[in-house]
């Protein structure tokens, strides 16, 4: 026994294998889902939390005021019960399909009978690449916007190349390991995240200006919509769930606790979106390229212990920028292990390495990188919209089970919401 | 369920074709002489036995065989066989020779002593044998008299019986009851645990007079054939955990136990990682404490270190001083203690990088201050760090080393010819020093030992990283500590439990300790059987004085 786990990717395997044993359902399932239901509700909440706040934060005011002006936390709030609703709708197909993730239920619901699978598998394909290069994409543009922030602010001399390939080593460390080790990093890190935001947030009140946010309502319906989407776009995250939610411990708590981690995440960008708008002003706003930061410059720490806190802010984020990332990272080595059927997704991460480093130094300078960042979200977003509630209406109206009838009730109950 | 399944997965680990053969090897090698023994029985002629027992312990000086005649009447020849020093030669002298020659009568024994011999009834009157000897065995073979022997036990070899008499006499000069010397209190007992198993036992069962407390027996190593006992709750232990640290401890295959950090490492579940997997204490209280919250503890001979499985990481800063306070004074200690631990891992690091990556951060005042004891120094902040603490450890070390009455020397020395003298060469900076100090004494804030070796360990990984990237470095090697304490497990329970998986009832007692009628039951990761740890309080009493008797139910029999 002293050579029990010796190597460090051992103990995972073992839970790997011991996972299997646990999960019900056919052979094909058991291939896929080699973990059984290892994420507690509180996980999950938290998984999604983390995921959602991440690099996104540092930008958010500004992207908030892009079209709506001063009234663009309001589309932060539309975003967030969009946001609900999706969730919602995924943990759903989730405990439906128990044990399964996107990867094997879309293939059942698109086949035409069971015999005709790999037709429903071929058939879901575009879909899966779609959150494929959404995650991959993600992981590699936070790494770099992250990259960016710190040789900016932080470490003016040391290359950005360096940084980001820290921070996808340390996201590489952490697929390593099984998902349960994933879930728990999440649960532990959400506090790390959320207070800081919060201690920011609300310190920074004390320069802001109430009339900045005045007239509240003072937009049309385009605007409305426009700040809407773009604010969608940006709480995504929960869409991890779709993968993870395979291994998720189905209780019926658990819809009610994803949904709520929404909130979570919701009522910090309101929180820093106010803040921002209520210190700058919309116009100033939109003219800063790191606006959380240049409110963090703003606080003034009491009794002087620490000056300019920026860096100290940054450092603490490291936590929330390394939780997107490995998340995402995380689940586009899944993902593709799962579409490609193979037995552990330690070669894919590994071999994702190199290409995620070489997507994350694609954009040439910030402008690009702001561009590709915004058209990926549109493409996650596409994904974060499509797939549930593509999916929650074709099992609605593919009602095999009688678990199902119920389930595809709530899904196109959910969709309504979204409208 | 993934218990169980890790625990097949150990199972086919270790015993899977490659142990087999280690094994095999092992079995060539350490073929030892008791084992040999195992088959060989007793002559009947005392005479012939005697010569096999010398001729298996031929070089030993220090066996002691006496011969004597048995019986007051009629006496057989008879010879009694210890070996000196580990057995009480008062026992000796007086209840078994005493006692064999001028009490005993042989009668029984010689009813059919011509005759074929009827060996179960021979044994039966050998028990009843008049020697006053409260622990007494009947040997058939060579094996059981020299391991008697050999484990402190006289044997007595009769003329004319083919069995053995092993007698309990053992007595060997030990050490008395101390205070425990790594884990002291300011309030709390003060008794700690020896070097002998039945003592530290006895140490345990005194304070759980609980006849569910199960004190199993076993041996380890091959030629030490060392004792250990595994003791739980049997009503409150997870009866799968106990079985992991049974089958652990009977797959170890070694040749000697030499303190019981031989049995932590051979049944810890994670080699290399620089926290320790398995808690271990002297003290009693601490260990019937944890016997209490469903854990089991492993008390090996020879060492009064006991070993608590499985550990978490919160345990680390706990001391049994925290739940014998008053619980405010419990929590604030509790976080003083944690916030010394931060200090031990963190404080040289965020030293360099604050000075040489983030100075717009220290107050203006000071960095001025800093930058003018900084200015003779003509290293950079991470050599003089590195240098100050490679210093504090060396001194740490020594003064462990040296001998009693200079060991406080050692401290002024290191304390004057380090921080003063150092400064005013201009090695270091004044604020280094302080750094230094500051770290040391966090480190010692530590309840655990082996959990401030821990940080000692990562505090200078923790400074290459900051002299690489600053706060950013510390923070990035934070996050592959994290991700590393959460991918260990202790016996099956993950190690920042109660913190993730998060459960609500067992972190009133990480961060804080909360107030003893609060934590009602005992912690879930450990999944004991029974949870229930504190009843209704039985007495409420009223802020006027006046006290209404709100009784309740018959509380469990503990005590806390």
């Amino acid at each position: 026994m002293p050579r029990k786990d010796q190597n460090n990717p051992s103990p995972p395997r073992a839970a790997d294998r011991g996972g299997d044993k646990g999960t019900k359902g056919d052979a094909s399932n058991i291939a896929q889902t080699s973990e059984g239901s290892v994420i507690s509700e509180r996980q999950s909440a938290s998984m999604i939390a983390s995921t959602m706040i991440g690099v996104g934060v540092i930008t958010l005011p500004r992207v908030a005021v892009s079209s709506s002006n001063q009234t663009g936390w309001i589309g932060i709030v539309v975003g967030a019960l969009v946001a609900m609703g999706l969730t919602w709708i995924i943990t759903r197909l989730g405990i439906r399909f128990r044990g399964q993730s996107i990867a094997l239920y879309a293939a059942e619901l698109m086949a035409p009978t069971r015999r005709l699978l790999w037709l429903g598998k071929l058939l879901a394909l575009p879909f899966l690449l779609m959150l494929l290069v959404y995650w991959g994409w993600a992981s590699a543009l936070v790494a770099r916007m992250f990259g960016e922030m710190v040789s900016t602010t932080m470490l003016p001399t040391t290359p950005v190349e360096v940084i980001i390939l820290t921070m996808l080593v340390a996201g590489f460390y952490l697929t390593m390991y099984a998902v349960e080790v994933l879930a728990r990093v999440n649960e532990i890190m959400l506090p790390l995240i959320v207070i800081p935001i919060l201690i920011i947030a609300v310190s920074s009140f004390q320069s802001g200006r109430l009339e900045n946010l005045f007239p509240i309502f003072d937009m049309d319906w385009k605007m409305f919509f426009m700040s809407s989407t773009i604010m969608t776009a940006s709480l995504l995250g929960y869409e991890v769930m779709l993968l993870f939610s395979a291994h998720a411990k189905s209780s019926p708590k658990l819809v009610k606790s994803n949904v709520f981690s929404i909130s979570i995440s919701g009522f910090l960008y309101v929180l820093i979106a106010i803040a921002g708008i209520s210190v700058f002003g919309y116009e100033e706003l939109k003219l800063l390229a790191w606006p959380t930061l240049e409110l963090v410059k703003t606080t003034e720490v009491p009794g002087l212990v620490l000056e300019r806190m920026e860096s100290a802010f940054l450092a603490v984020w490291v936590t929330a920028v390394f939780t997107t990332l490995g998340n995402y990272y995380y689940a586009t080595a899944l993902l593709l292990k799962q579409i490609l059927h193979l037995k552990s997704h330690r070669l894919i991460s590994l071999l994702l390495l190199p290409a995620m480093y070489w997507i994350s130094l694609r954009p040439n300078n910030l402008q690009q990188l702001f561009q590709t960042q915004t058209r990926i979200g549109w493409l996650g977003m596409a994904g974060a919209l499509v797939l549930p509630l593509f999916f929650g209406l074709l099992g609605k109206l593919r009602g095999k089970t009688p678990l199902e009838s119920s389930t595809a009730k709530d899904a196109s109950k959910g969709e309504g919401a979204d409208g | 369920m993934i218990k169980a399944s890790l625990l097949e997965i150990i199972k086919s680990k270790w015993f899977s074709g490659q142990k087999k053969r280690m094994t095999k090897h092992l079995n060539e090698r350490f073929q030892s002489k008791l084992d040999r023994l195992e088959e060989v029985e007793i002559p009947s002629a005392l005479a012939d036995s005697l010569t096999k027992v010398k001729d298996v312990l031929k070089t030993s000086n220090d066996l002691v065989i006496r011969e004597f005649y048995l019986g007051r009447h009629l006496p057989s020849r008879a010879a009694v066989l210890f070996i000196d020093g580990l057995s009480d030669s008062r026992v000796t002298d007086e209840f078994i020779l005493k006692a064999g020659m001028f009490d005993t009568s042989l009668e029984a024994l010689r009813t059919d002593n011509g005759g074929e011999q009827n060996l179960e009834q021979l044994e039966d009157d050998l028990r009843r044998l008049g020697i006053p000897i409260n622990e007494l065995e009947v040997a058939s073979s060579l094996k059981e008299v020299v391991y008697a022997a050999l484990t402190g036990d006289a044997a007595v070899l009769i003329d004319g019986v083919p069995r053995a008499l092993t007698l309990n006499t053992k007595g060997w000069v030990q050490r008395g009851i101390e205070e425990p010397s790594t884990e002291s209190v300011v309030r709390g007992p003060r008794d700690s645990f020896t070097e002998t198993i039945r003592t530290n036992t006895a140490m345990i069962r005194r304070r759980l007079r609980d006849p569910n407390l199960c004190v199993e027996s076993m041996t380890v190593g091959r030629r030490s054939v060392t004792d250990i006992a595994v003791m739980y709750l049997e009503d409150v232990a997870d009866p799968k955990l106990v079985e992991q640290v049974k089958q652990r401890i009977n797959g170890i295959d070694i040749d000697a136990v030499l303190e019981s950090g031989f049995i932590e490492q051979f049944i810890e579940d994670h080699h290399i990682s620089p926290f320790p997997m398995i808690q271990n204490t002297e003290r009693p209280d601490k260990a019937v404490a944890n016997i209490l919250e469903g854990r089991v503890i492993i008390v090996s001979d020879g060492t009064p270190f006991v070993l608590i499985a499985p550990a978490v990481f919160a345990q680390f800063y706990q001391s049994p001083e925290d739940y014998y306070e008053r619980f405010l004074i419990g929590t604030l200690i509790r976080l003083i203690r944690i916030i010394s631990m931060g200090m031990a891992l963190l404080l040289p690091s965020l030293y360099i990088a604050f000075s040489s990556f983030h100075p717009e951060m220290i107050p203006s005042r000071l960095v001025i201050a800093m930058a003018a004891g900084r200015s003779t120094v003509p290293f950079p902040s991470i050599i003089e760090a590195f240098l100050m603490e490679v210093t504090m450890e060396i001194l740490r070390e020594a003064s462990v080393r040296l001998p009693g009455p200079i060991g406080p020397t050692i401290g002024i020395v290191g304390a004057l010819v380090v921080g003063q003298a150092a400064v005013q060469a201009g090695i270091v900076s004044p604020i280094m020093v302080i750094i230094v100090a500051l770290t040391t004494i966090g480190s010692f804030a530590s309840p655990s030992y082996s959990a401030a070796i821990a940080l000692r360990m990562l505090r200078f990984p923790m400074m290459i990283a900051a002299s690489l990237f600053g706060l950013y470095g510390i923070m990035l090697l934070m996050i592959f500590i994290i991700v590393h304490l959460c991918t260990l497990k202790s016996f099956g329970v993950p190690y920042l439990s109660p913190m993730t998986p998060m459960n609500l009832n067992a972190n009133k007692d990480t961060f804080i300790r909360a107030p003893l009628q609060w934590m009602f039951k005992r912690p879930e990761p450990f999944q004991p059987q029974d949870s229930i740890r504190v009843g209704d309080t039985s007495v409420e009493v009223d802020k006027e004085g006046e006290s209404n008797n709100a009784t309740q139910g018959s509380k469990q029999p503990e005590p806390s």
